[in-house]
């Protein structure tokens, strides 16, 4: 897929709105998806670890085809065939993802046979085989099957006189050929039963014993066809359109709305069929043409179905040595011991970085503003809670302490409708005033906003950050977060609340930027004003993390900036359609992605600016969906210390030379060369330097106890 | 102190929540939904249901945000699109069952007196232009207030029936026909250029004091903002106009990325002001951008104390603004200073028995002052010559109830024999009926102690001695018409407070 830009490098002008200037989105994912599956080949990581990543590997793959290929499906359905920035259309995409994730999922298994299997039977945890299960375990696998599996199966015929079945997407079934006394053909269906675990865990002497239930309802095919002769079994899985589809101009309530498209993401129209290797051929093309799908987009897999589930692996208890080391999010010393947690706020602005630091710290804040009786006012976004959340139960507890609670739920956020939703309806029972985002935008900003009546009058609070209020996620992604009271942040974080319950339209910013208004502005004026800087004789420099780097205005841009001779270092973990290296329009960027322990997810800016640095932080990727289709913030860091702290922050993501890839210019991602005497990892790095810094503040707190002057 | 108004404006609905802060206030919130109510009244006359529907249900999430803040009080006003919307009444009770709200519709002339006050609280500070005369301008939606200031007070008003927003809605039609939009506004806007400057005819202004979004717009385009306050000079603005004439709402609105309807508003507060600069040959504009009728209120709640001094001031703008008047019309100043000393001096005695306010003694004193002004029409009926001036006129700091109480009294104050009986009946439907009346025999009373308007018993002294009202005179002049004029008037008087006057002479 290397185009290579044209070797004509007459110094005519450059057209940046030339296609061979930008990558696919798709292909470019794809990449990304790679880049995980490598952490699943990297022997340096924990066992465990490695089947986790490969299992991530596959549910990545999922939604991705859920949402991205079914998106391309249907383009292709409509006879579209306008490009998208790389120069493609549906077809050429569709072509090329089939071709990559073919290879991807071939490099999958050889992942899971060749190296994750063996190394886990030599750690004793085995997957049996049919015809490894002794009379012991295969008693235990009857009576599992007889009194838990059986009741709750249910096997679905097909013949002429009966349409084909809804299978749910993304779950695997059974295929079924069998035959009559007569000997005539059918075929029957059998939906793996989702609520066990795939794996089976045996109970055997030594180590750990895992059957899969596919193979369980297999070996007891004979109970559910009786008359009948089974002459085939095999898995296969659907995954389906998953994107739904909602008018919302029309939509009377988007509650009942998405609830009720959420059941069509049942039946949205198939996508990819994965097949098990050694199906049959009668059975396969029944499934073909009954599901009408592309050659493309068939998958036949050697063993095990939907990686996915290597999950329940992964989370097996009791092989701690075989997973990272545990680490437990460092308190901010900022925060730690005391008990006013807007004193410390009025006193300064604070920055915590997740996971290093603690994210009880935001929770601790808003347990405080549910119970302080000087809080008059809560108010909150709320994008993916997660299943359970100690969030909720303090928002209603401040509804129940006759505070006034404001949530803006985001119902659209993919994925999590059902958890927003199932939220949404239990804030307001609590009595919070429930806001379900704009028509036509998704609320993706993360602000919270406490306001205080204190001595001196009404003060606000305000946190903002660059990840969701997501308990569990947390613990698992990289963010940023940040809390001030100072007036201008408190007022633009109030108006944009006011916006979002629809009170008010958008005032002035003052010091956010906001999308889809001005966020995109504010970013191109920064980039400028480093073309400026150059231009008048100083040096230009841009680092940019974020999750992913899609807009072409933005790379126009930053290949101006590159032209001019500003320096340009990209992280961006997944998504990048900006290309490195070429000759004459990018030379001065550099493109690196970080894949490691921690899903790296915070989105920071810095613009040098001549030496008076810009930072910000924010909520929103370099994608046009953010930055047109979603209500983001952009937050200006400008206390010094914080500023540093994130300067310091960015270069030690720019030195990481172990899991940072570098973007080559033939669209590569390649590990930094270069003698590794001394190896830098990021993750770590970060994860030692929080425990070093609270053990300091510790170590300190101490000696300053024991420099009392002591009483006579 | 947490505070909060609600101002239903002709373009936004907007809510503003504020906190005191030593001498000053703090805008905590500032919300604007625009509703555009303007677009209803001043085209079809009256507010649709849905938006009434709206309305309610933004009053009621502004309700939210105030609980928010805790705040303490929470005012709503309405201005001209409500005012003028001819089905108001079903408008405020459909709000009232909706949201328990009452809104307080301000009277056009209350809604300029806060803005006043709030522009003299800003511009007090500004000496140095306070030497020359000053024009207070104040280009509201629906309306455009003028008011002339001079040594401290504002001593003369005028109110023109048209606003920014009003005259575009007027002329909206007519804009797709015209090349030059701002040329047909001034067009229309030449017939208030003569009154005008017949108004300003003894006046030597040099600067020109005003307020709004849209000056405020213009002098960003001259580069000025940020600050309290903005100077435009003639010369820059008229370099401004000259650019924006020929241009029409959809060129602006695109070329400075604004909605077309605050272009259309741009537009005609364009022509207003240049055609105020002509007219009043002023050579500065100055513009407070921070002011506005609910700040004003805000202040009002948060620093009472404080803005006191304005009311204050605001009531002498009265009195001597009825007094310019009353010049205008060459009335007889020493004859109407007696019958306002004599009436304030009746007022204050007879407290007691009339229980009325301040504001009514105020009502009194501009009656005292006018009640007469009708003779320059006709010695004949002049009565009645004086209750159409008076109730014509503007009177700073006076709401047009107000200056229809003053000019009733004026009607009356001179009728013969004036029975109650008839009286009562042709108030029959006067809500202030009551009030007038009190305040009518405290007229008569001192009108006729004046009768020779020769201020013939001087200072007098007056006391109230059960139901005697004695009033002492010390002039050695005789005072036998004195004593007939009050007899023909004391039974009025006798009617009303159940008190009989009497005319000491004690020498």
């Amino acid at each position: 897929m290397a185009k290579t830009s044209s070797s004509k490098t007459k110094e005519k002008k450059i057209d940046l709105n030339d296609y061979k200037y930008y990558n696919n989105r798709e292909l470019s994912w794809l990449d990304f998806n790679f880049r995980v599956l490598e952490e699943a080949y990297d022997r340096t990581n924990p066992l465990l670890e490695r089947v986790k990543f490969l299992s991530i590997t596959s549910s990545n793959l999922e939604e991705f085809f859920m949402i991205r290929v079914a998106g391309l499906e249907e383009q292709l359905q409509a006879g579209f065939s306008g490009m998208d920035i790389s120069g493609l259309t549906p077809r050429d995409q569709l072509m090329k993802i089939s071709q990559k994730t073919h290879r991807m999922v071939e490099m999958q298994y050889n992942c899971l046979e060749k190296e994750l299997l063996p190394s886990l039977e030599k750690e004793n945890i085995k997957v049996l085989k049919v015809n490894e299960v002794d009379e012991e375990k295969k008693e235990f696998l009857d009576n599992y099957f007889q009194t838990t599996v059986f009741p709750v199966v249910t096997p679905m015929a097909v013949d002429q006189s009966r349409p084909f079945p809804i299978l749910p997407g993304s779950g695997i079934n059974l295929g079924v050929e069998l035959e009559d006394e007569k000997r005539e053909k059918l075929f029957a269906f059998i939906p793996l039963p989702t609520i066990f675990p795939r794996f089976i865990n045996i109970p055997c002497a030594d180590g750990t014993c895992l059957f899969l239930t596919e193979d369980l309802l297999k070996m007891h095919s004979n109970l559910f066809f009786s008359g009948y002769k089974v002459i085939e079994i095999s898995e296969f899985r659907i995954t389906r359109d998953g994107d739904l589809s909602i008018d919302e101009d029309d939509a009377r309530d988007l509650l009942i709305e998405i609830e009720s498209s959420l059941k069509e993401r049942r039946t949205g129209f198939p996508v990819k069929l994965e097949i098990s290797q050694n199906m049959g051929k009668n059975l396969k093309d029944f499934l073909v043409n009954a599901l009408n799908i592309r050659n493309d987009n068939i998958y036949e897999i050697p063993h095990l179905l939907d990686l996915s589930s290597l999950m329940e692996i992964a989370n097996l208890k009791g092989y701690e040595h075989l997973k990272f080391e545990y680490y437990s999010p460092q308190p901010s010393p900022i925060f730690y011991g005391k008990e006013d947690i807007f004193k410390v706020i009025r006193e300064k602005d604070v920055l915590l970085h997740r996971p290093y630091e603690s994210f009880e710290h935001v929770i601790d804040f808003l347990r405080q503003a549910a119970e302080d009786p000087q809080v008059l006012a809560i108010k909150q976004t709320l994008y993916r809670v997660g299943k359970t959340s100690p969030i909720i139960d303090y928002l209603i507890k401040a509804a129940e302490n006759g505070k006034q609670v404001t949530v803006v739920v985001e119902v659209k956020a993919r994925f999590d409708e059902e958890n927003n939703i199932q939220w949404a309806k239990e804030l307001e029972k609590a009595g919070c005033h429930v806001v379900y985002g704009l028509v036509g935008l998704k609320v993706h900003a993360k602000l919270l906003l406490v306001v205080r009546r204190e001595e001196s009058g009404i003060r606000r609070y305000v946190h903002m950050s660059t990840g969701n209020y997501n308990y569990i996620t947390a613990r698992l992604y990289e963010d940023i977060d940040f809390f001030t009271c100072k007036e201008s942040y408190a007022q633009d974080v109030s108006a944009l609340f006011n916006i979002l319950t629809g009170y008010s339209k958008p005032p002035t910013w003052k010091k956010l930027g906001v999308a889809p208004t001005s966020l995109r502005e504010t970013f191109l004026r920064w980039i400028d004003n480093e073309i400026d800087v150059v231009k008048k004789g100083g040096k230009g420099k841009i680092i940019i993390k974020v999750n992913s780097l899609l807009d072409v205005s933005i790379i126009k841009a930053l290949y101006k900036a590159s032209m001019a001779g500003v320096k340009v270092d990209l992280i961006v973990r997944g998504i990048c359609a900006l290309k490195v290296g070429i000759k004459g329009v990018s030379e001065g960027i550099t493109v690196r992605s970080i894949v490691g322990r921690y899903l790296e997810h915070s989105r920071i800016y810095y613009f040098e600016n001549n030496g008076l640095p810009k930072l910000f932080i924010s909520s929103a990727d370099l994608m046009p969906r953010n930055l047109d289709r979603r209500v983001e913030s952009l937050i200006p860091i400008e206390q010094e210390d914080l500023k540093q702290r994130l300067i310091d922050v960015l270069n030690l993501y720019l030195k990481d030379n172990f899991k940072a890839r570098e973007l080559q210019p033939n669209g590569e991602y390649r590990k930094p060369t270069g003698k590794k005497s001394s190896l830098f990892i990021v993750q770590e790095e970060l994860m030692k330097e929080a425990k070093k810094r609270f053990r300091k503040f510790i170590k300190k707190q101490e000696v300053d106890k024991f420099n009392f002057p002591k009483l006579k | 102190m947490v505070a909060g108004v609600i101002n239903i404006g002709t373009e936004n609905i907007s809510f503003d929540i504020a906190q005191n802060d030593q001498d000053d206030i703090d805008i905590i919130e500032s919300l604007d939904y625009p509703l555009f109510l303007g677009r209803d009244t001043f085209t079809t006359g009256r507010i649709s249901f849905e938006k009434v529907k709206i309305l309610s249900q933004k009053l009621l999430g502004f309700k939210r945000v105030a609980e928010e803040y805790g705040a303490n009080k929470l005012q709503i006003v309405g201005t001209t699109a409500l005012r003028e919307a001819e089905n108001l009444d079903f408008i405020l009770d459909q709000i009232e069952t909706r949201t328990g709200f009452t809104i307080d519709v301000l009277d056009d002339y209350e809604e300029k007196s806060h803005i006043y006050m709030e522009l003299i609280r800003n511009f007090e500070k500004y000496k140095k232009y306070k030497r020359d005369d000053v024009l207070f301008v104040y280009i509201g939606t629906g309306s455009m207030g003028l008011a002339t200031y001079s040594r401290g007070l504002i001593d003369s008003s005028q109110n023109i029936k048209i606003g920014s927003v009003k005259v575009s809605e007027m002329l909206r039609d007519l804009e797709e026909n015209t090349l030059h939009y701002s040329n047909l506004i001034r067009e229309y806007l030449n017939t208030f250029y003569q009154p005008i400057k017949v108004w300003l005819i003894n006046k030597k202004i040099k600067t020109f004091v005003t307020c709004g979004n849209e000056i405020e717009f213009l002098a960003g385009l001259l580069g000025k903002n940020e600050e309290e306050v903005l100077n435009i000079p003639q010369e820059e603005f008229d370099e401004l106009f000259q650019n924006l004439k020929s241009k029409n709402a959809t060129e602006l609105s695109r070329e400075y990325d604004i909605s077309e309807s605050k272009a259309n508003s741009l537009l005609s507060a364009l022509a207003f002001y240049r055609l105020l600069l002509e007219v009043s040959g002023a050579e500065n504009i100055l513009v407070f951008p921070k002011v506005n009728l609910s700040k004003s209120l805000l202040f009002q709640v948060l620093l009472s104390r404080k803005y006191r001094r304005f009311f204050n001031l605001l009531e002498k703008s009265t009195i001597i603004s009825s007094r310019n008047i009353g010049k205008r019309y060459f009335y007889e100043e020493t004859h109407s200073q007696t019958v306002e000393k004599y009436a304030m001096k009746l007022f204050d005695v007879l407290e007691p028995v009339h229980q009325l306010s301040k504001r009514h003694r105020l009502l009194l004193q501009v009656a005292a002052i006018l009640h007469d002004i009708g003779k320059y029409v006709n010695i004949k009926k002049h009565y009645l010559h004086s209750y159409n001036i008076i109730k014509g006129s503007e009177i700073i700091g006076l709401t047009s109830r107000e200056l229809d109480i003053v000019s009733r009294i004026a009607y009356f104050h001179s009728a013969q024999d004036l029975e109650i009986d008839d009286y009562s009946s042709q108030l029959e439907n006067t809500p202030d009926k009551i009030l007038i009346t009190k305040m009518l025999a405290i007229l008569r009373l001192a009108d006729a102690l004046d009768v020779a308007h020769e201020s013939k018993l001087g200072d007098i002294e007056v006391n109230l001695e059960g139901n005697h009202l004695i009033i002492t005179t010390h002039t050695p002049k005789e005072t036998l018409l004195e004593e007939w004029a009050l007899k023909r008037k004391d039974n009025f008087f006798l009617e009303v407070y159940g008190i009989l006057p009497e005319l000491l002479k004690k020498v």
